[in-house]
């Protein structure tokens, strides 16, 4: 189907904001990393490095547990919100999708908080985080197939004579496996690239091959093996992204409605009390623990952490903070915007628009940062020590994701109104900014405050790009928990309180602009 | 929530360009987190020439070294102090300095002053990385405290000693190149795998190591033995509380590693004049006299007198281990690698 606009010459260009972010920032790093590594001794160093077998198992396994452990956590209550309708419903789904929106950083940090310290730095913690981290996968994809599934299938099969568990293995299970498969995939992938929560998490012995460049790059100094790492796991990524891509099981049948229903017996209502209240506690628990830190050190109470941030270095990370994440969000907006505008006005010719625009989900955030140091550090493209060197990296991880948000309200705009804004005489960016700016206006709101979530908690690639002088709170964070002494401790619980409560406004921010649109 | 605006609009000042060279200059001394000199050390230095100094502690020693690697010719400020010879190959590969030749070199010592190619840095203090031992703990159990390092592989010591992290530290690292040099490269690997079955604790930063896990400081640690300083004693004395006229730590000095560290103009800097005077100022008298009781380093500047509770309390050994920066320069990251797979894993 081709959309006839009366401004198509116009949106001829429209590519260009998404095609120079992505492009410079990095297909060329990517190209340029790649170029390095393979006329180097990196890989080889690498590939016989006594400590990366090691490594490289345990970035699999962690991964692998941790998305069962996910499984583990997060069933029963998908469960409840894709079978069930009570009270309370929506409202718990918002808060088992916070953890999921909080940075990483500071998810390890909650778990440093809430786990005694003979747990820290274990596998055991790491894995823990991920299942908390990823709840919201589990309840968001499998919970929207389960809940489409028609529930007479399993009714039938009750009054057939099947037992509860064998309706589940021979109905249920067949038709959630694909959606199952594809959360699990989707964790996996999150755990083989973790990166902030085992920086926090790992101390000093335990690392995945995310951390592993870091240290290779920033500890050893060896940018050669740094680069080698990357490459070989952007190699693994694509193994991983084309397996997981080939197993996708065919649609089962579904009903179009909601197959929710209240609790009819006492027994169910008690086990939705239950399966909720024990899910919003392992929602919350992390996050107060992180509060209470804030202000609590050795059992006594301490508001040191938060007069600290009236100092100079506290003050100045959440002000750089803000500050990026505005930036972020600005041209995060603007990107996406006109990315959305070329690939719904122009048709099939600009598809490859939304392929370039998903390239940053492909790409681990320490590569994107690696590649931009590397890169840009001969002038007159010696950008990597320039201020905006970071918000830019921010817009790049943002981008994907504030386009999925523009694009359907973008290809919704009917195009008829445009057509009799032109024939009374509108000018083509009159007619823009009067009929599908104000259309769009909603979406780019969401996908502004996404953008804003994404930077401020952002840390993979700022840990590569950031500069002692204008420090992000992440950064921050990681830094003083990594430290001993209680001021240290407390004021990096303090900064991860505030990251969680921009991430909680974040949150209720897209909702409401999400329910204003309806 | 104003101090928030301020830093705010300052950020953005900062980035919308260079303010203009209008007032007296000011230099940015970038240091690691061991770097505390007093309080008011530099004003006879803004004094005398108008220049205003600011530190920013930027990380430990590795982090600074990693940081002026990448951003090399476009540094993040003028002076970088407290990069040591364990590291400085790396910094010197990456270009990360610009030569200097201080008026004030010839008071430095010929032996402090090797390996440099080109003036490239300067030499500010030494000490020495050596295990360091609570004399209380020993005593009260009978135990012999160790004097090699051989002796903390013994499984009379066995859950013992805390020791930093080479990757993250450089008094770590300064410590693993000591093993390497007493145990050879076909015996140090065995050597640390016997430390990690005798319960080796390593941990990523001195701080942590020193008050958190070592018994002999004021922290209050249970681990016995810790890698540390010669000149670590003096500092338990003279912040001893209440006060002592003996040291409650000793030191190993069969053990020690000579450690050197040294100070550069960084390769950018806007201000190449003003951080020469600055490096002379760092190597002067003024500044010198005051390392020892500060951050409890020898000064590299020969005509300054130590304290006395300096030299009564520190062990310095006559004949530290050694190694060339050619040989950290070549091996460096395979160590490192073979380190982690030996003693992480």
């Amino acid at each position: 189907m081709t959309t006839y606009r009366p401004y198509a010459s116009w949106a001829r260009w429209t590519w260009l904001p998404s095609g120079a972010l992505v492009g410079v920032f990095l297909v060329v790093p990517l190209v340029v990393i790649v170029a390095t590594s393979l006329s180097s001794r990196g890989v080889v160093d690498v590939l016989t490095s006594a400590s990366m077998r090691g490594v490289w198992w345990f970035t699999l396994w962690q991964a692998a547990v941790s998305a069962v452990a996910t499984f583990v956590v997060a069933m029963p209550a998908t469960w409840i919100v894709s079978r069930y309708a009570f009270a309370g419903r929506r409202l718990l789904i918002a808060v088992m999708t916070v953890p999921f929106l909080l940075p990483t950083v500071v998810v390890g940090a909650a778990f440093l908080a809430l786990l005694p310290p003979t747990m820290h730095y274990t596998a055991a913690a790491i894995i823990m985080a991920h299942a908390y981290f990823n709840i919201a996968v589990v309840v968001r994809v499998v919970g929207a197939r389960w809940e489409q599934l028609d529930p007479t299938l399993g009714d039938a099969a009750r009054t057939l004579g099947a037992s509860p568990l064998s309706a589940a293995r021979t109905i249920t299970w067949p038709l959630l496996r694909g959606a199952m498969t594809s959360a699990f995939g989707i964790i996996f992938l999150f755990c083989f690239t973790s990166y902030g929560v085992i920086r926090l998490l790992g101390g000093p012995s335990v690392s995945t091959v995310e951390t592993a460049i870091y240290v290779r790059a920033v500890v050893f100094g060896d940018m050669d093996g740094a680069v080698a790492l990357s490459v070989l796991q952007m190699l693994a990524l694509l193994v991983l992204l084309g397996l997981w891509g080939r197993r996708r099981n065919p649609d089962a049948p579904t009903k179009p409605v909601s197959g929710l229903r209240r609790a009819s017996t006492l027994r169910e209502t008690w086990t939705i009390g239950v399966v909720a209240l024990v899910m919003v506690v392992v929602a919350c628990a992390p996050m107060i623990a992180v509060a209470l830190r804030s202000v609590r050190v050795r059992g006594k109470f301490s508001f040191a952490g938060w007069a600290a941030l009236r100092s100079g270095d506290m003050a100045g990370a959440v002000a750089t903070s803000l500050v990026y994440a505005f930036v972020a969000a600005l041209l995060t907006v603007v990107v996406a915007v006109s990315a959305a505008t070329a690939v719904s006005y122009g048709g099939k010719r600009y598809a490859w628009v939304s392929v370039l625009t998903s390239l940053p989900l492909t790409i681990s955030a320490v590569t994107i940062g690696l590649g931009i140091i590397v890169t840009f550090d001969t002038p007159p493209f010696e950008f990597r020590s320039s201020w905006f060197i970071t918000p830019v990296a921010h817009a790049l991880v943002a981008v994907p994701l504030a386009l999925r948000t523009v694009v359907p309200v973008a290809r919704d705009v009917p195009s008829s109104l445009s057509h009799a804004a032109a024939t009374l005489g509108a000018k083509p960016l009159t007619s823009w900014l009067t009929i599908d700016w104000p259309l769009l206006s909603g979406a780019a709101t969401s996908a502004g405050a996404l953008a804003f979530a994404v930077s401020i908690g952002e840390f993979g690639a700022t840990s590569f790009l950031t500069r002692r002088a204008s420090e992000t709170m992440p950064v921050a964070i990681s830094r003083l928990l990594g430290r001993p002494g209680d001021m240290n401790q407390l004021t990096g619980y303090t900064l991860a309180t505030i990251l969680i409560v921009v991430c909680v406004a974040v949150v209720a921010l897209i909702d409401r602009s999400k329910t204003v649109r309806r | 929530m104003k101090k928030l605006l301020v830093a705010a609009v300052l950020i953005l000042g900062a980035c919308a360009g260079d303010s203009s060279d209008d007032g007296p200059i000011t230099l940015t001394l970038i240091a690691h987190e061991s770097f505390t000199p007093s309080d008011g050390i530099f004003d006879s230095f803004t004094a005398e020439t108008g220049i205003v100094v600011e530190i920013i502690n930027a990380g430990d020693a590795g982090e600074i070294v990693t940081k002026a690697v990448l951003t090399s010719g476009n540094p993040e400020g003028d002076v970088l102090w407290g990069v040591d010879n364990a590291l400085l190959p790396r910094a010197l590969d990456a270009k990360v300095f610009e030569p200097y030749k201080s008026v004030h070199l010839e008071a430095i010592p010929v032996g402090l002053r090797e390996g440099i190619p080109n003036f490239a840095v300067t030499p500010v203090d030494s000490g020495d990385v050596c295990i360091n031992f609570d004399i209380a703990w020993h005593r009260t159990r009978g135990i012999d405290p160790p004097s090699t390092l051989a002796d903390l592989a013994n499984s009379a010591r066995f859950g013992h000693l805390v020791v930093q992290s080479p990757l993250t530290s450089s008094p770590g690292l300064a410590f693993m190149l000591g093993t390497i040099v007493v145990f050879g490269e076909e015996g140090w690997l065995d050597y640390w795998a016997a430390l990690r079955a005798n319960d080796l604790r390593v941990v990523d930063g001195w701080t942590e190591a020193y008050y958190n896990e070592f018994s002999g400081s004021q922290g209050g640690g249970v681990r016995p033995l810790v890698v540390s300083y010669g000149s670590s004693p003096p500092a338990e004395v003279l912040f001893a509380d209440p006060p002592r006229d003996d040291a409650p730590t000793g030191v190993a000095t069969e053990t020690c590693f000579r450690q050197v560290e040294y100070a550069g103009i960084l390769r950018g800097t806007k201000h190449p004049q003003a951080a020469r005077l600055l490096i002379d100022f760092l190597i002067g008298e003024t500044f010198q006299a005051d390392l020892p009781l500060t951050q409890f380093v020898y000064p590299a500047n020969a005509q300054v007198a130590l304290p006395e509770v300096f030299t009564t309390y520190s062990a310095r050994p006559t004949t530290p281990l050694t190694m060339s920066p050619d040989r950290i320069a070549a091996n460096r990251v395979r160590w490192l690698d073979e380190w982690t797979a030996t003693v992480l894993k």
